[in-house]
This record gives C-alpha cells, structure tokens and sequence, in this order.
C-alpha cells in the first residue's frame, strides 16, 4: 500500500514530464520516496524523475513496491482540482483513489511487468552549463518558430541555440554567454541537433524549475539535468541527437 | 459548359482530381469530366424488374443527407452470386471482369432518413433480413423507373443502376449467426461490435455491410451510414484497435519488404524496428485515370502514435493500406514503423473502390523478404517505377537522422 499528500500543482507537474514521452509509466516507491523511468515508444527520448519523501505529506510506503499508472487517466482525474488543491493519494491493491475536497476518483492500477522501463544510460559529456531555466526556455520557443529541429552549439565562451528555417535567410540564435551561466565546463567545442517534438514538449512540462545543466557533445545524446519541487526532487532528460547531413 | 472529350483536356492541375477522385468535386462542376465518359460507353440495360439471387448486397447513397437512398442489389441470374461480393475473390479476376460483374448488381431504393435504424420500418427490416442471410438470396424488385446510372466509385464498390423500388421481396434463408447475435444486442457499442465480428473471422465487406445499415450499437444510437463513409469508418475503427495492440510488442526484428503488381496497381511496403509510424504515398502515374496525360501526382502523407491524420489528401486508401500491415504486425507480434507507396498505372483505367487497396496489400503481405537498410527499399522502387521517392518521404528524413538510444 502506498499513500501520500501533495500539492495539486506538483502533481501534475509530475504527470506533465511522464506524458511528454509516454502515457504509461512504472513508478518505484520506497521508504525514501519515488523514482521512474519513462522512455517513449520510438527509443529517441527517455527521463529518469527522482522526488524525496519530503516532498510530500504523510508519505507512508509499507514495502518497497512498484505500481503501473495510466498517467492521462491521473490527469483526467485531477482535472477539477485547482492548483493549491491537497491532493490525497492511495494506490490500494487493483485500484488507486484520488481524493480531493469533496470529490473522489478511483482508476485502475496496471501491470507493471507490462510497461518497459530502459537502463539508465551511462553517458560521458564533458561540457556542461548551468544557467536560468527561463533563458533556455526562450531559445527553445524562438527555434520552434522555425523548424523542426535545434542546434546547441557550445564554444569556449558562449552557448548558442540555433535553428534555421527553410531558407538561409531565416533562422532564430539565442546566446547564453559564460557571464550569465552559473556554472561553465568547456573542454571541447560541441555542436550537436535536436528533435524539437521531443524537446519542447519536456522543457514545456517543467513549471517548478528555475536553474538547468544542459550536457553537450557533438553528435552525442543531450542530457538536462534540473532540481524539481524547490530542489526536493531531480529530474534528468536524454534526448538522442538528429545527425542532420542525409 | 461542355464536357471535355479527353481527360488531358481539363484544365486543372492533375493534383487536383487525384485528391478528389469525384468525390469532393473540387473542380465545381456536378458531375466528374473523367467519370462522364464511363457512363456514356457502358451500355446499360434498363429493366422494370429484377429476379435474381443478392449476394446479399445492399447500397446506401449519400446524396441528400440525412435523407438518403437505401435498398438491396442483385443481379439479373440466380444461383450462388455470393462472388460478386467476395472481395477476396474478386481480386483475382482482371479489371474488365471486375467491372462488369460488379455493373450487373442492380440496385433498389427507398428514400429513408438516417435516424430510422432506431425505429426501422418494415422495409428495412426487410433489408436487414436480406443481409444477415447467410447464402445468397432471391429477391424480387420491381421499379418505378431507373433513375441512377452506374455508381463508379473511388471508394466504395462498383455498382449498376438503380431506382427507386415499388415493390421488393426476398425468399428467407439461414442467418449468420456471428451478425445476427450483434444485431440483436443493443447494449453492444458499434465499435466493439467491429471488433468482435472482425475477431469472429467475419470479412470486411460483410462488416461494413452491417455497419452502414445501421445495425450495430445502441439501439438509441443506431443511424445509416453511406457506404463510402462507413468503409473508411470501419477501417479505422479497426486500424485504431489493433494499434493499440501492437503499440506494447517488441520492435520487429529487421527490415522488411513487401510487393505487389495487380491491377495496374503497384504495392511497395516497408517496415522497420521503430514505433508506430506510418507514412502513405500514392502516385497517379502518366496515363492513369485521374490524371491521364497532364501529369503525375503524388501525395503523401504521415502519422504518428500521437498526431492522426483524420483526412488524408488520397482519400480512403490512406486508411485501407495500413489495416492489412497493422492485422499483419498483430498476427506476429511486432511493433514497427510503416511505410507504403502505392504506384497506379495507365492500366487502372477505372477506379473500383478501396477494397482493392486492402486486399492487394493483403496479397502483398504473404512474401517479406529481407532488406538491409531504407535506402535499399527506395532502390528497389526506383528501379520498378522509375521514381525516386526518398525525396517524398518523410519517414526516409526520420530514418536516417534521427538516432535512437541504446537501451
């Protein structure tokens, strides 16, 4: 049996970062808290979500014990629940009750042996920046303006995020210069594209996240690292590149 | 306004009438130029009465929505007709045979409302009858007056001519059973009715059949359904069940490729470890029927698990293609990215309606063979069509830029 309290606005910032990439997902839980692994159909995107017990109210877990949830039907479930909402959670045998004001919602729990979770991948970047998430966010918009696809260029002294539209004469650069990061490892230079579809909808999930570690190397899968729900939680995302000459 | 002698002569792109295939009129005449001269050249035999045995086949028109024209067809002989209707049949036979099997099916009319499925009046309770009947069925129909000329169709089945029936009876045989037993349950939803018949072996014509009379589902929800429309319906109720079901299996193991030339119809199939995908290319080649002389068309388009295309630029042949490869992925237990590129030729000279799509895709999915990598799928094609679609594809951009993570 696993049962909790949190914040309406956490969960379903929760359920926002499972969803970019699939609608199931196996969720560990332990005496210290929760983890899952989620990786989308087509094997290009996968996220490892870790949150502290503390995160939570009344966070009581009797066994370690992994459940199955329909996240869009988690979602669908919270849909009436204003943000600051307590949201009463309870995953009981077959079924898990959501139950908040006056309302209550029941929805079945899946198989877990049913849904594939992926190894952690064991990555080596040697670039790293950490800097304001909403910056990063804003270069990822302005990019998707244009094209499918976005370029992370990283250079002795700045970061760029580039995309080009269809003409030469049409593209979108958002520069983070080493000034304004909070923390700049550069050994090599590294330029390296991405998928905008697996991008956007991620970095469009996060909504309690102000700092990001964006991990680089050329024609090397990108990895986002972010503290969630005031740094009581972390996320981390892998994203495999598009190798863009045909 | 005159009517052009030659499909080269209407001045319209020939994009155009290959993504409307008379159905959607985009030229703004009311009547299709290309299909004008089929009607002219057939010759047609008017009768004041029909005594042969129906398949059983039923049309359903959809002019005049929501007041439409319902009714049997049955040709002009009695005996074991049930080939007229068996598309798994039908396949086999040349074009010219195919046609004019299909223009001997007679059609009757009563002008009935869609709604009246929820309180059926005895006409179509008689038609009901007809249709569950196992075997085929001698009917009797006796016109006013044909009205309705042949029914050339890129959708449905061809059909002959029609009018609307005085009188119309049929002799009663054995029922079958698998549609009868979801015709009387009306707690039963139409989509689950689908799947079940569809799961019980019961083929697609007869599904469809049922479907379009309004004789699956709720009975408060019960409605006719045109024939064109309700083949694209049931294919797609169909195509999202079994996606559902695929989308949990393993990748596929290689790269696989699939062929069929029938009909002036060519079939090029590929699938690959990937998610669902699915990508639908179809080229009306110089000389083909929507386009004649003025050009080739080609139209394309994708789909994802996410993102569904709800109307396709070819029409219903997007969603009778990917129902065999989505059965076929079922039948073996895989999940995999689908791409399929259709190829018509000078000899489909008159459009027969998307079962042929469904059932050459079908023949074609008894051979796989082997491939190594995409663009040996799209050197093969070029060689066969002249025509390198690697350029139209989206799915070849997928394939060969975007990487996967090794997990």
């Amino acid at each position: 049996m696993v049962e909790f309290k949190i914040d309406a606005r956490s969960l379903r910032e929760f359920a926002d970062i499972v969803v970019s990439l699939n609608q199931e997902a196996k969720i560990d839980f332990t005496n210290k808290g929760l983890s899952t692994k989620i990786i989308d159909p087509a094997h290009i995107a996968m996220v490892l979500l870790e949150i502290d017990k503390d995160t939570f109210q009344d966070f009581k877990v009797e066994d370690e014990e992994s459940i199955g949830i329909d996240i869009e039907r988690l979602r669908n479930a919270m849909k009436l629940a204003s943000s600051t909402d307590i949201i009463n959670f309870k995953a009981d045998g077959k079924r898990i009750s959501i139950k908040y004001g006056n309302l209550s919602y029941n929805i079945p729990i899946i198989d877990p042996s049913s849904i594939s979770t992926p190894k952690m991948l064991n990555l080596e970047i040697p670039n790293k920046i950490i800097t304001d998430f909403n910056l990063v966010l804003t270069g990822i918009k302005a990019a998707e303006n244009f094209a499918d696809v976005v370029t992370f260029h990283m250079k002795t002294d700045e970061l760029k995020i580039l995309a080009k539209g269809e003409s030469d004469l049409e593209n979108a650069e958002l520069s983070i210069p080493k000034s304004l990061a909070k923390e700049y490892v550069f050994s090599e230079e590294a330029k390296s594209s991405y998928s905008l579809d697996y991008l956007s909808n991620f970095v469009r999930s996060l909504e309690s996240v102000t700092d990001i570690s964006i991990m680089l190397k050329t024609d090397y899968p990108l990895k986002i690292e972010a503290p969630v729900f005031n740094g009581k939680g972390k996320v981390t995302f892998i994203l495999a590149p598009r190798i863009e000459s045909i | 306004m005159t009517i052009p002698r030659k499909v080269d002569d209407i001045p319209y792109p020939p994009e155009l009438c290959a993504r409307c295939k008379a159905q959607k009129m985009l030229c703004g005449r009311s009547k299709c130029p290309i299909l004008e001269k089929f009607y002219i050249s057939m010759n047609l035999k008017y009768v004041k009465e029909v005594q042969g045995s129906s398949p059983p086949s039923v049309f359903i028109g959809s002019k005049n929505y929501p007041k439409v024209n319902v009714g049997p067809a049955a040709p002009l002989k009695n005996g074991d007709t049930s080939y007229m209707e068996d598309t798994s049949k039908l396949i086999n036979l040349p074009l010219d045979d195919i046609i004019s099997i299909r223009y001997s099916l007679y059609r009757g009319f009563r002008n009935l409302n869609v709604d009246s499925p929820r309180n059926p009046p005895s006409y179509l309770l008689d038609v009901y009858d007809l249709v569950l009947s196992s075997k085929p069925t001698f009917v009797e129909m006796e016109y006013y007056k044909i009205t309705e000329t042949l029914q050339i169709d890129a959708q449905s089945q061809p059909f002959g001519p029609g009018g609307i029936i005085k009188r119309f009876e049929h002799s009663h045989g054995t029922s079958n059973q698998k549609l009868e037993k979801v015709y009387y349950d009306s707690d039963l939803k139409a989509y689950d009715a689908v799947v079940l018949l569809n799961s019980n072996g019961v083929p697609f014509h007869e599904i469809q059949k049922v479907f379009s009379l309004g004789m699956l589902g709720n009975s408060k929800n019960r409605k006719l359904v045109p024939t064109r429309w309700s083949i694209t319906a049931v294919d797609s109720i169909l195509s999202e069940y079994y996606e559902n079901r695929i989308k949990n299996y393993e990748d596929i193991d290689g790269y696989y490729f699939f062929e069929n030339h029938n009909l002036g119809n060519n079939y090029f199939i590929f699938v690959f470890p990937w998610s669902y995908i699915y990508e639908n290319i179809e080229t009306w080649g110089i000389g083909s029927v929507w386009v004649g002389n003025r050009g080739m068309s080609i139209e394309e388009e994708f789909e994802d698990g996410k993102r569904k295309v709800r109307n396709p630029k070819m029409g219903g042949s997007f969603f009778a293609t990917k129902l065999p490869i989505l059965e076929y992925l079922d039948s073996i237990q895989k999940k995999a990215g689908i791409l399929a590129i259709r190829y018509v030729t000078g000899d489909y000279y008159i459009p027969i309606g998307v079962w042929q799509v469904r059932e050459n895709i079908k023949l074609a999915l008894r051979n796989r063979k082997a491939i190594s990598n995409i663009d040996d799928f799209f050197h093969i094609v070029r060689e066969k069509t002249g025509v390198d679609f690697k350029y139209f594809s989206k799915i070849y951009k997928i394939v060969k830029t975007q990487k996967r993570l090794e997990v």
